[in-house]
């Protein structure tokens, strides 16, 4: 009785065999006991190299894939915007000017220098104004905290510590309340 | 679950959710895959992304007349291969014989003994399977996790690895034998 090859009988293993070519492996398995024992061998080792665990995965794995795939793109600054368009509407508007003046180009940048220059005086003067007027209203405020801060001290004077606590007390509950209900007044809204 | 045709058609025409669907389907067979051939975790993620990255960087390539998972392993198979060839790592001849006249033996040569693979415990012998994978030459390894871990047909590996199936059975069965003899060994 001629023994079965390694080729052969993996192919059994593996069902790869026609029906009569496997019922004739069967046969010869039956009758040779080495032969089963070699099957029975590789048999085993497939077996287990078909059910070896799965590998550990990380649960975000699917997430990390999809965020190197498709990556968010960064927003542009505002600024940046802002700026791009004040230089183009500034482009925009000197060519408008040059087309409807009917002037050579040097001589409209040099007219547009003098007018910047101009109203970057103007400007200048106007916020050294304002600074001034920022100043003078502090100083107000300042001294009109000053009289209340005197006020107090007096009406403190007249006054008992327990009409002071309570009056003070009444103040915060008041502010309280109304700083609340106005909170819950613009929700609604 | 939704056919794969159909998910990458639909991520070609820029539908996000079908790529994640893709990705969910295959990631778990292809990670196994994949770390087995590289034997080290945090490599085999960072390769499992890539294969992904570049499967979809080249979707629009896809025919959808081939199955996706062996167009997808192919792109693993090559990714691999590439690895390796940058590392140089020692590998022996496919194209060898284990020893002469080996190959397709008959059984009766073989020791006639009690067998070292029965002896061992089944969770034993899959460590040893672990084990051996680890000790096999890279393309050994890499055509017996596809044809006996991953469980794909001799005719899909021939597609993946663009060779004729003849070529791949012998060269699975080499495999096969070599690990049994590296089991062998342990026991």
């Amino acid at each position: 009785m001629k023994c079965l090859t390694l080729d052969r009988l993996y192919d059994c293993l593996e069902g790869l065999l026609e029906e009569q070519e496997k019922k004739e492996v069967d046969r010869h398995l039956l009758a040779c006991s080495r032969c089963r024992q070699v099957a029975e061998d590789r048999r085993r080792m497939l077996e287990a190299s078909r059910s070896l665990p799965s590998l550990e995965l990380p649960s975000d794995f699917t997430r990390r894939v999809m965020e190197a795939a498709f990556p968010r793109k960064r927003p542009q600054p505002r600024w940046l915007w802002g700026l791009a368009a004040g230089l183009a509407s500034l482009l925009l508007f000197s060519a408008l000017l040059a087309v409807l003046s009917g002037r050579n180009w040097p001589e409209l940048m040099t007219d547009s220098s003098r007018m910047l220059w101009g109203v970057l005086q103007s400007g200048l003067t106007f916020m050294a104004k304002a600074v001034r007027l920022i100043v003078t209203l502090v100083k107000v405020v300042v001294q009109l905290f000053q009289a209340i801060w005197e006020g107090l001290n007096v009406l403190a004077e007249l006054i008992t510590p327990a009409t002071l606590a309570l009056t003070l007390t009444g103040l915060v509950l008041i502010t309280a309340a109304s700083y609340f209900g106005f909170r819950k007044f613009l929700i609604r809204r | 679950m939704t056919d794969d045709k159909e998910l990458v058609s639909r991520t070609l025409r820029g539908d996000r959710k079908a790529f994640e669907m893709i990705i969910r389907k295959h990631q778990q067979p292809l990670f196994n895959y994949i770390g087995r051939l590289v034997g080290e975790q945090e490599m085999a993620l960072d390769f499992t992304q890539e294969v992904f990255l570049r499967a979809y960087a080249s979707l629009a390539t896809y025919r959808p007349e081939f199955k996706f998972t062996t167009w997808l392993y192919r792109i693993a198979s090559n990714f691999i291969i590439d690895h390796w060839r940058k590392r140089k790592p020692v590998t022996l001849s496919l194209d060898q014989p284990l020893n002469p006249g080996e190959e397709g033996r008959c059984p009766e040569a073989a020791d006639p003994g009690p067998s070292a693979v029965d002896r061992l415990e089944t969770a034993e012998l899959r460590a040893g399977i672990e084990d051996g994978l680890k000790k096999l030459p890279p393309e050994q390894r890499e055509l017996f996790v596809l044809r006996h871990v991953s469980g794909f047909s001799y005719e899909e590996i021939a597609e993946i690895k663009k060779q004729p199936v003849g070529t791949i059975k012998s060269k699975v069965f080499k495999a096969k034998e070599t690990l049994r003899r590296m089991l062998e060994g342990m026991s």
